[in-house]
């Protein structure tokens, strides 16, 4: 093992002296990779929407596009309005005002729906009138209370367009289900569009139409924002809510927030930098490596189609953090051989023999990390999982290999040469010499006091043990925004007064045409609706559940003079027929929102709270029950919409999480076993990486963060960059152990010498991870918070625990020391 | 005398320019009819009197499911208004459900529609002052049914095209109010005549406040007993290019003078005495 390691070495000291004499040509040839994979970026595309947590090819999803397909789009705007009065002749003229805007102004508009326009029945005499609400305005006090109670009194209404108690009313804005790209036509166009002289009747044209874009989901989004800013004021309060805003301000807030973080991150780099080596160089030259890494990383991204999630937009800062660790720890020995030995191509050749395998091996375990993401079924995690890898790599590949390249064909200045002669020894820098001593500080408590580090160390596991079973999965992206934004007030409003704004989506399938007209079917949809309506979970109820048959009921109750005993299901076929017939005589199209053309399907909608996922799973599984018992025995039923989304995203990201430690564990402990040719050894060293984990889990759980698509991250992440420190901690501490025989002088001469590269990229990690402080995003915040957290925790994992560990192995192994005497 | 045959020819010149100029001006006015004449005309074409037909709708959703509808009409001209009665013959569930319309041609007089369902066993009149419902679930608004009050339209003459080899007005029809679009379903209208017989061959329809187009095709056209008869219509809805819905709508067995068809047929008591 010890010999196929030193082949390496060499290998990658060869390649340093190849490079350096051929450095234009690698230039050349890099540069062309990093252009034609960087050429896709402009093509990339963003997704923030809650079916962008599952893959195209996921069933979940393919079963939620194909209800959409069928009914239209389910997510809806709901503009909450809570005026002094809603039952009043002013008010009732500045909602119709609010109501035309909209009705003009939007776009990708499918229908607005409020009290001004929404359907009404009723009997008067021997007559039926189906009608809009307010087709007739009401002119006295009179007319205005009649209003009032008409409203209240239906089950439609309620919960729906007017609160319980009347106080609050809503205008709920639907866009396309399906995208306008490519629709835009003017008269001439329509006109020529009209006539083909097919008999086929067949309308195939339609197979696969596009789903609403992001873009177009934002038009419709900042539109009626504009709208609702035009209109409020203090007697009209408008509160926005439901999911395209969601999905608008999360994208929002991702697009202000990514540069920020880039900037920010170079900043931070930048500082470090100009500390570490103070010459340009050193500043310019592994910034332009990181970066030309990155913008090839998310080329690739592009390239594949691979559309930008709220968690992918971590990368970029991401890799330039870990991307920076890599030619620093080049530059240090790079430097240092410079100083000492004066000769540019043997200090190129030195830096990549002596470094090259140990950086390779650091940005392996980084990309086991996170290809340990890959399995999971949450797409976004996945995706980071798969890129971000890719990205580090080719982080590694650039360093090894471009950055070479560039030291050998740019000039060396000469002042901070000079001046490093003068600072002969490796602990002269002034700021650093505190560092150092800390270090030695460290490692020689360490050496002296075992078992008293190792105490300490079981102790912070137990603690961290449980903290970390405090931990629960949670998927709310209403939560991610801060808790001042206006969507999360909105979300609160709509939630309270109006039994929210989400929804679970059953459709039962009976396969045979006008199946769904049977009575004795209907009579099970009814059933249904009573059920669900009184179903609660801790504090989850449903607030509204509907039908088609509740325009049956509804139309019979009118039919027979409005007598409330006649609010039933017909038993007469022929009669729920008819009166299907009717209402579909009455010129609205709500029907083709509750049932499909040959009435086959049916569709029940179960209106909820906005919550937390996490929540809903008792209440899925109580509605889940009473479906299989009242439709198991009909052709298929779907259980869809928005909620059991969510809760399969929670469902997904806790199988994803055990999946990925398991093999981000497994994965990084055969690296650490193969890199130290040592079994045993290889499995200990491992305790200095999963400790931090746990920490860092512990932490999260004794703060009460949850566990969500961006958090479950940290520990893949974590253990992918704290193993770094240990690989170059156990490397060189075992080649200094082999030379001195004295584990004391081995890890004082390892903390000190790439001890100073360690707390370096520790530092320079753990700011990469800080700077997500500054996202507008709270998952973001916790997630940035947490990794650093467990960075730094993991950089005292090696210079305190793995010494300790290694004192009491190696005094235990009489095989290894030669001389006895070190005292 | 000179004078006199110059003063003559200067006028006769005067007149003869204004004529040509006026030709070549304004076409519409002076040689052919405007829009709003050659719709006059299309109103005013005889439709048939005392009918009976047998109508098939079939409905066809986005996906191509199609839904079949039997109908029997009668139909009647009272003077200047239409009276209609219809009954289901199939699907069974809803057979001899029947509807009886008058449709009047005063302006500003709404129609009266009355509803019987055989189930229900009784007759419900139908306030149908919105005449932008669909017609039974089809394509087909109510006010595609019935004449437009002319004067509430603004008619222009777009030009003269051709339709499956056949010469037609292509005409613009805008309602004048608001109140009109809403009530008609539609804000726009562009529609072609035949110049041999008045018939409304093909139509365009801008729905009011949604992004849709309606096109009415009529397949085929027959003159029986000296009428010509829309035996085949279809209707499609679309957004843009995508088809939303279709319709297709036949006329049978269309027969005109009828002797059963008189005005003791279009009453209540007919209604719900069925087929």
């Amino acid at each position: 093992m010890k010999q196929i390691i030193q082949k390496i070495e060499s290998r990658f000291e060869q390649m340093g002296r190849w490079i350096h004499v051929h450095p234009k040509r690698v230039i050349l040839v890099m540069l062309l990779f990093f252009a034609i994979l960087a050429s896709n970026l402009p093509s990339i595309q963003v997704d923030t929407s809650t079916e962008a947590f599952f893959s195209e090819n996921d069933q979940t999803r393919i079963a939620y596009d194909k209800f959409r397909e069928q009914f239209g789009r389910d997510e809806i705007v709901l503009a909450l309005i809570h005026p002094q009065k809603v039952f009043d002749i002013e008010f009732l003229k500045k909602l119709k005002a609010f109501h035309d805007d909209l009705e003009e102004e939007v776009p990708h508009l499918d229908e607005v729906q409020s009290l001004i326009n929404v359907t009404a029945m009723r009997g008067e005499g021997g007559e039926l009138i189906i009608e809009e609400l307010m087709a007739d305005w009401p002119e006295d006090d009179a007319g205005v209370k009649d209003l009032k109670e008409r409203v209240l009194r239906n089950k439609f209404y309620r919960n729906f367009l007017v609160s319980e108690d009347g106080q609050y009313t809503s205008v709920v804005i639907r866009s396309n289900a399906f995208s306008d790209v490519g629709k835009d036509m003017d008269q001439e166009g329509i006109l020529e569009e009209g006539f083909s002289d097919e008999e086929d009747i067949s309308l195939s044209d339609n197979d696969n139409p596009q789903l609403l874009t992001e873009e177009e989901n934002s038009e419709f989004v900042e539109a009626i924002q504009a709208l609702a800013e035009r209109h409020r004021n203090s007697e009209f309060s408008i509160d926005l809510g439901g999911s395209p805003v969601m999905v608008h301000d999360l994208k929002k807030a991702m697009f202000s927030d990514m540069p920020v973080f880039v900037l920010a991150s170079l900043g931070v780099i930048a500082l470090l930098l100009v500390i570490l080596f103070r010459r340009l160089s050193g500043l310019v030259l592994p910034i332009l490596t990181v970066i030309f890494s990155l913008l090839t990383a998310l080329g690739l991204v592009a390239a594949t189609g691979t559309k930008m999630t709220i968690v992918m937009q971590i990368l970029p800062s991401f890799l330039l953090a870990v991307g920076i660790g890599y030619s620093v720890h080049l530059l240090v020995i790079y430097y240092r051989h410079l100083r000492d030995h004066g000769d540019k191509g043997e200090a190129i050749a030195f830096a990549m023999g002596h470094s090259g395998l140990a950086i390779l091996i650091t940005s392996l375990t980084t990309a086991g990390g996170l290809l340990s993401f890959v399995p999971v079924k949450v797409a976004p995690v996945s995706d980071l999982g798969l890129f971000g890898a890719a990205g580090v790599l080719l982080c590694v590949f650039f360093t090894l290999v471009l950055l070479p390249a560039l030291l050998s064909v740019l000039p060396e200045g000469k002042p901070a040469v000079v001046a490093d002669k003068l600072h002969m020894q490796d602990t002269s820098r002034p700021q650093l010499s505190f560092a150092d001593r800390m270090l030695k500080g460290c490692g020689n408590f360490a050496v002296n006091r075992p078992w008293t580090v190792i105490v300490i160390s079981v102790l912070i596991a137990l603690m961290s043990s449980f903290g970390a079973a405090q931990l629960r999965f949670s998927h709310n992206p209403v939560a991610w925004l801060p808790d001042d934004h206006s969507l999360r007030n909105a979300t609160d409003a709509i939630n309270d007064h109006m039994k929210g704004s989400a929804a679970i989506e059953l459709i039962v399938e009976r396969g045979e045409e006008n199946a769904v007209k049977d009575p004795e079917f209907m009579k099970r949809l009814d059933e249904f609706n009573s059920f669900s309506e009184g179903t609660s979970y801790n504090r989850i109820s449903v607030g509204k559940s509907s039908s088609v048959v509740d325009v049956v009921k509804e139309i019979n109750q009118v039919l027979n003079e409005d007598r409330e005993e006649f609010y039933r299901v017909p038993l007469d076929r022929g009669m729920i027929a008819q009166e299907l017939l009717l209402f579909e005589n009455g010129g609205t199209d709500d029907l083709e929102n509750l049932v499909n053309t040959p009435f086959s399907k049916a569709r029940v909608t179960l209106k909820t709270t906005w919550v937390d996922a996490n929540q809903y799973t008792g209440l899925l599984l109580k509605l889940e029950r009473k479906i299989e018992e009242l439709f198991g025995q009909e052709k298929s039923y779907v259980v869809t919409g928005l909620i059991p989304i969510m809760v399969k995203t929670i469902t997904f990201l806790m199988e994803g999480m055990l999946i990925s430690y398991l093999i981000a564990g497994v994965v990084i402990t055969l690296l650490m076993i193969f890199l130290l040719a040592d079994f045993r050894l290889g499995l200990w060293s491992m305790i200095p990486n999963f400790l931090p984990i746990l920490t860092g889990l512990g932490v999260m759980g004794m703060l009460d963060l949850p566990l969500d698509a961006m958090s479950i991250l940290v520990g893949s992440i974590a253990i992918g960059l704290a193993v770094d420190d240990t690989v170059h901690f156990m490397h060189n501490f075992l080649r200094n152990q082999h030379i001195h025989q004295d584990v004391q002088v081995a890890v004082e001469k390892t903390l000190t010498s790439t001890g100073r590269a360690m707390l370096l990229t520790t530092i320079v990690l753990s700011a990469g991870f800080f700077i997500f402080i500054i996202s507008s995003m709270n998952n973001l915040i916790s997630f940035g918070l947490i990794t650093g957290l467990t960075i730094i925790i993991a950089l005292f994992g090696d210079i305190l625990l793995a010494p300790a560990m290694m004192a009491l192995i190696y005094k235990k192994r009489p095989s290894n020391s030669i001389k006895k005497e070190t005292l | 005398m000179m004078s006199n045959k110059i003063i003559s020819n200067t006028i006769s010149i005067t007149i003869f320019s204004i004529l040509i100029s006026g030709t070549t001006m304004f076409p519409e006015k002076v040689f052919a009819l405007n829009g709003r004449e050659i719709m006059e005309k299309v109103n005013a074409r005889d439709t048939g009197d005392r009918s009976i037909t047998e109508m098939e709708m079939i409905l066809i959703d986005k996906k191509g499911n199609k839904r079949v509808r039997k109908l029997k009409t009668f139909g009647l001209e009272k003077g200047k208004d239409s009276l209609s009665l219809m009954f289901f013959l199939s699907p069974a569930d809803v057979r001899n459900t029947g509807f009886l319309t008058f449709d009047y041609d005063e302006s500003g007089k709404d129609d009266d529609q009355w509803l019987f369902l055989p189930a229900l066993r009784k007759t419900k009149r139908i306030a149908a002052g919105d005449k932008s419902g669909s017609f039974m679930g089809s394509d087909l608004n109510y006010s595609d049914m019935t004449s437009p009050d002319l004067n509430l339209y603004e008619y222009t003459l777009m030009k003269e095209t051709e339709v499956k080899g056949q010469k037609v007005w292509q005409i613009k029809s805008v309602p004048k109010t608001k109140a009109e679009a809403e009530k008609s379903g539609y804000s726009k209208s562009v529609v072609f005549i035949r110049q041999d017989n008045y018939v409304m061959i093909r139509g365009v329809r801008w729905v009011h406040k949604k992004k849709r187009n309606k096109y009415l095709d009529v397949r085929k056209l027959e003159k029986i007993d000296g009428i010509w008869v829309s035996t085949e219509l279809h209707v499609t809805t679309k957004s843009g290019k995508k088809t939303l819905h279709k319709t297709i709508l036949k006329q049978k067995n269309v027969h005109f003078n009828q002797d059963e068809v008189n005005e003791d047929l279009f009453s209540i008591r007919r209604l719900e005495k069925g087929l």
